[in-house]
């Protein structure tokens, strides 16, 4: 066995390895800050240790998007047996970056009058980072282990991080609990896979079951390991975590877990799935079928009298898995390309309104409060006229309405699903875009709705949060109205 | 040693995670929750003991056979061999330490549901719903 | 390049509208005037402008394409022909009106108010221009957005419910037709080598297998049945227009139920001819049964508006008999009725709105005696409820009776039951001029007759339909080329569905014999006797 690291090794993981740096890096200036602090060479309290801790984190995670065509220089190269860096990681690796960039920022907006909040939240969120861009380039069980952990236990302490909200304690534990469970479900898979198969590479074991039926111990191990992903993705029947979490969560966060979190595991699941061929592995099939099916329905439904935006958006979310599953059921023989490129479109498009939507929430919250009842909106069209319109747009949206790029991405599955024929699915996804409209409707009527309670605080909008929801904005139109750079970004890169 | 089957070790492993999970299901104690996750992750970490034994001195055969149908992959100076390998082994070091992560975390957490909710009891911390 | 401005224009305006709006709602409500009335002269101008319409250089008088998605296939592709210039004059006209009574009707949120109202017709205009599908699915959707605020925000007591279901009903029938637009799209470009467009032209002719034609064919006639709206999937409809403002309802019944209408003639006949044609006896029965279910439905309404929309369902009944029946005659007659139920229609709501902003009710119990102080109203309210009942002279007689006469060749049984609702819609149209306007004034109303803005609108309004009803050969020249690609692209030429000669509508109408068929003129009701 022979492995000689090259320096186009070193090229292709810099953004990973900028990342992983950086937490490192953050950590030890926030420690070096507070000693400072006490000892008096800097203002004393934890602002300035913040400050610093958001700038760095922000310059590291630009870097590091900055350096992602640096890397695509090298790509596509497997840099040892874990990890392959090539155009398709790279563009969710992108993705990735850039919606942790905005959760960066809206955290130091949310955190703002937090003094005890500290610079930690910006340690995690470069770990969670680093975890999310190693599922997006993994090749192999244990990165994608590795990956998948670093992730989850930045986001248990991230969930819990307000240190005075007892929903937030709960967010954290329930958080823990299931998804540690859910994660010894996938090693147990995996093991059960590796035991009869003898390997534990991804890509392989794509090919493996692309040739043959595989026997019975295989079939559960690949179930079991759907149970780990389905928690991730909060696919029914493994949504029950969701609602609790992203309404105990503070809103950053909650954008985190909704968007990063979600999109590094789709996109591991979609890199490996596309190739199989369904028709081989009918138990996969049936089970895929099912949960995205189920998760449009029970998404929709639970969140059709949801008078709480945030457990609201966290249904929506649930749904808006169940359509971007159609597409890697949707990657036939012929439709390979463009079932990747759909999910590419729809995840991109899902990424800006959910950020976009959190984002609205995270700058009408504070830690002390949470901005998540109905009544907290009603009416915001006359407290607060830009951010309302801002949030309705992101509605609209989730909802696929044209003019956003929320159509595009909707737009593209159906393309995907109606190319491979998928009417059942196509059916379902029209008939449940019927059921969302409803809820995304009510409440972006809410904004302009005269509220019937007293009307909350109105709260400062810190500029780094407007700043991020205004390119949000940007985008969410600009792409809806052309999307050629969108299309040709996908065409150039995303292929595997 | 070699009398002790494959499918026996993934049987105990299953037993092991099973127990595990109804201790999950069945305990409200956040501290015995945490203990059945322990289990849990350690029955997976035993099956990979035990799926790595099954290949440690024998080149897999499924991976042999698809190795030999198309070129050996070389990508990045990297030789993917089918000699023995400790895999199974080095996966289980991996399970322990995320182990102790989770634990960590788990046990920092605990602390300031103590302090806060004033119980360890998982049911103090339900009261979000809907 | 001038068909771009139909859509720039509102849009524009509307966008100026809003910022102008916060600051002086009466500087808002001038800059939408003036910007529907530009449109309204570009589109005259277009119209007097049009070549001579026998010319052989194709049905097409304007055009107008920049790339957008290539990737995709997919262009900015917009295309005038009689069909969608009629519909755009019809748009710019309802539009002017739309402003206008909301003059004095909205108070709140002016600017909002007219940013959505504006989006809506550029919304309009696009859906009538585009030729290419995805681009008209991308209007076709979108206009639905600003009405829904229209409604949920500036509408009646139930405004929400019915705002709601409106969207709801309508975005999923789209959304099926979306489906069914992608399943064309991939079954095209299989077939032309990875030629993938959403272009139109390219589109026609597309040969697929009988059961792939009748189910895209279905997606796209539940979606245009939804808009027009057929029974039964009508329910949104009454909803709907009672609760919207008045602006809202006069584009809604006016307009946006044209949309279904222009849609089963644009797209679904000619992409699907064959599924159509199989389609077409059940289409009939639909649209009759729409007829009379409207007429007997409008009889039971207390609510002036529910009365008038229900007689909408009834109007375009004869629109989706008009375009199933399958020949030249009655499909002249749908287009007569599209142009003259907008007009009448458009009227009866601004009346209502009227009546509504005047006595704080619609309830038809509650009105009477109206005549007393508004006499001026109650004659326009009587010469429009005459129009809608389908008077000689006005323009819903021609459009009507010319389906009913096409309709006659291809179904003797299912003209006479749509005749009877006519008959019925004579009922209901009087009934409802007794009810507000005669009879005992109960409440002892005293209203305020109509000011010269108003006069001046019903002014438009009367000299359209008059003019719809004497003189529809001004509209049928128009119309007729366009009609007639239509025709041969849905592969039977002209009139040779049920294989009776074709029969020439402008030399029933009594003007000269035409030029391009030579053909006898037949009047429909010889045609019994035909082999």
């Amino acid at each position: 066995m022979s492995w000689n690291w090259t320096m186009a090794d070193a090229q292709a993981l810099l953004p990973l390895m900028v990342v992983s740096a950086a937490a490192v890096v953050v950590l030890l200036v926030l420690a070096c800050c507070r000693r400072a602090g006490v000892a008096g060479i800097l203002p004393a309290g934890e602002t300035p240790a913040t400050r610093i801790g958001a700038v760095l984190t922000v310059i590291a995670l630009a870097a590091a998007l900055a350096l992602l065509p640096v890397a695509g220089a090298a790509a596509p190269r497997s840099v040892t047996f874990l990890v392959i860096v090539d155009g398709y990681g790279l563009f969710f690796a992108g993705l990735l970056l850039s919606a942790c960039i905005a959760v960066a920022l809206l955290g130091h907006s949310y955190f703002r009058q937090e003094t005890s909040a500290g610079g930690e939240f910006y340690v995690l969120l470069l770990l969670a980072a680093a975890g999310a861009m190693t599922l997006v380039f993994s090749r192999h069980f244990a990165s994608f282990f590795l990956g998948l952990e670093i992730l989850s236990v930045s986001l248990y302490a991230l969930a819990a991080y307000n240190r005075a909200s007892l929903a937030g304690l709960e967010a954290g534990v329930k958080y823990l609990v299931l998804a540690a469970s859910s994660a010894s479900f996938l090693l147990l898979g995996m093991a059960f896979v590796y035991a009869k198969t003898g390997t534990m590479d991804l890509g392989r074991l794509a090919q493996l079951l692309n040739a043959a039926p595989q026997p019975a111990l295989v079939t559960v191990g690949l179930l079991l390991i759907m149970v780990g992903v389905g928690f991730k993705l909060a696919l029914v029947p493994f949504h029950l975590w969701t609602a609790d979490v992203y309404q105990g969560a503070p809103a950053a966060v909650t954008a985190f877990i909704a968007t990063v979190s979600k999109g590094a595991m789709f996109a591991l699941l979609m890199r490996y799935l596309v190739g199989v061929n369904f028709t081989l592995q009918y138990p996969l099939l049936a089970v895929l079928t099912a949960v995205a099916v189920g998760s449009m329905f029970v998404g929709n439904l639970l969140a059709l009298r949801q008078e709480n935006v945030k457990r609201l958006l966290a249904y929506s979310s649930i749904a808006q898995l169940g359509y971007l599953l159609v597409t890697l059921l949707a990657a036939g023989p012929g439709g390979r390309e463009l079932a990747i490129r759909a999910a590419g479109g729809f995840l991109a498009a899902y990424f800006i309104a959910t950020l976009g939507a959190f984002g609205v929430v995270s700058l009408l919250s504070s830690p002390q409060r949470e901005a998540e009842s109905f009544d907290d909106y009603r009416g915001l069209a006359w407290r607060h006229p830009v951010l309302a319109g801002v949030l309705a747009a992101m509605l609209l949206s989730l909802a696929g309405i044209p003019l956003t790029v929320g159509f595009i991405g909707k737009f593209y599955v159906l393309a995907a699903g109606v190319n491979a024929n998928l009417a059942a699915l196509v059916a379902a996804m029209v008939i449940n875009s019927g059921i969302g409209l409803y809820y995304y409707l009510r409440l972006a009527i809410a904004l302009f709705t005269p509220s019937r309670a007293e009307p909350p605080p109105r709260v400062a909008i810190h500029p780094a949060g407007a700043a991020v929801l205004a390119v949000l904005t940007v985008l969410l139109v600009a792409v809806g109205v052309y999307p050629q750079p969108l299309l040709r970004l996908l065409a150039a890169v995303v292929a595997l | 040693m070699a009398s002790i089957s494959v499918e026996s070790g993934l049987i105990l492993s299953a037993v092991l995670f099973g127990l595990g999970l109804i201790g999950v299901l069945a305990r409200r104690n956040i501290l015995f929750i945490l203990l059945s996750i322990e289990i849990m992750l350690n029955a997976a970490g035993l099956a990979f003991v035990v799926a790595g034994s099954a290949w440690q001195d024998e080149s897999p055969t499924v991976a042999a056979s698809a190795a030999a149908t198309e070129p050996t992959t070389s990508v990045g100076g990297y030789k993917e061999s089918t000699v023995p390998q400790a895999d199974g082994q080095v996966m289980f070091f991996f399970v322990l330490t995320m182990a102790a992560a989770e634990v960590s975390v788990g046990l920092a957490l605990v602390l300031r549901m103590h302090s806060q909710a004033g119980s360890l009891d998982a049911d103090a911390l339900s009261r979000m719903r809907g | 390049m001038i068909l771009i401005w139909f859509i720039l224009i509102p849009a524009a305006a509307g966008l100026l509208a809003w910022p102008v709006g916060r600051k002086s709602p009466l500087a808002a409500r001038w800059l939408c005037l003036a910007a529907m009335v530009a449109t309204l002269a570009l589109g005259g101008w277009l119209w007097a402008a049009t070549p001579d319409h026998d010319a052989a250089q194709g049905h097409w008088l304007a055009q107008f394409r920049a790339p957008w998605i290539p990737q995709w296939g997919a262009q900015i592709n917009l295309r005038l022909d009689g069909l969608s210039l009629l519909l755009v004059l019809l748009t710019g006209l309802l539009g002017v009106m739309a402003v206008l009574c909301s003059w004095s009707e909205i108070h709140d949120r002016v600017g909002l108010f007219h940013l959505n109202l504006m989006w809506m017709l550029a919304g309009l205009m696009g859906v009538f221009l585009a030729l290419d599908l995805f681009l008209f699915y991308f209007f076709f959707e979108l206009m639905l957005v600003p009405l829904y605020f229209l409604i949920a925000i500036w509408g009646h007591e139930h405004r929400r419910y019915a705002a709601v279901k409106f969207f709801i009903f309508t975005q999923v029938s789209g959304l099926f037709m979306l489906a069914g637009i992608l399943a064309l799209y991939f079954i095209h470009g299989r077939q032309h080598g990875g030629d993938y467009t959403f272009d139109y032209v390219r589109l026609l002719g597309t040969s697929m297998s009988p059961t792939s034609a009748w189910l895209i064919m279905g997606t796209f006639f539940l979606a245009f049945a939804v808009k027009l709206p057929a029974v039964p999937v009508h329910t949104w409809l009454p909803d709907a227009h009672t609760e919207a403002p008045t602006a809202g309802s006069v584009i809604l019944a006016g307009v946006l139920l044209k949309v279904g209408a222009y849609g089963l003639l644009r797209f679904l006949v000619p992409l699907f001819p064959a599924a159509a044609r199989d389609f077409a006896p059940a289409a009939q029965v639909l649209g009759v049964a729409g007829i009379l279910y409207g007429a007997i439905m409008a009889f039971a309404q207390r609510d002036l508006k529910r009365l008038v929309a229900y007689s909408s369902i009834s109007h375009m009944g004869f629109v989706l008999l008009g375009v199933f029946s399958w020949n030249s005659l009655a499909m002249a007659g749908a287009m007569v009725v599209i142009l003259a139920h907008g007009v009448s229609t458009g009227a009866l709501f601004i009346l209502a709105g009227q009546v509504q902003e005047r006595t704080g009710t619609r309830d038809l119990d509650r009105l009477g005696g109206l005549w007393e102080t508004a006499p001026r109203m109650g004659g326009v309210a009587m010469l429009f409820a005459l129009a809608s009942l389908g008077l000689p002279g006005l323009g819903n007689f021609i459009g009507e009776f010319l389906v009913l006469a096409g309709t006659f060749q291809a179904s003797p049984v299912l003209t006479v039951v749509a005749a009877g609702g006519m008959v019925a819609s004579a009922i209901y149209a009087l009934w409802l001029v007794q009810r507000i306007f005669h009879g005992p004034n109960r409440e002892s109303w005293r209203l305020g007759d109509l000011n010269a803005r108003e006069g001046l609108m019903y002014a438009a309004l009367v000299a359209a339909i008059v003019w719809i009803g004497l003189y529809p050969r001004a509209f049928l020249d128009t119309f007729k080329p366009a009609g007639q690609w239509l025709r041969e692209m849905s592969g039977t030429g002209v009139g040779g569905s049920t294989g009776v000669p074709p029969v020439e509508v402008r030399s029933l109408l009594g003007t000269k014999p035409s030029v391009n068929t030579g053909e006898t003129p037949v009047l429909p009701g010889n045609s019994e006797g035909r082999p």
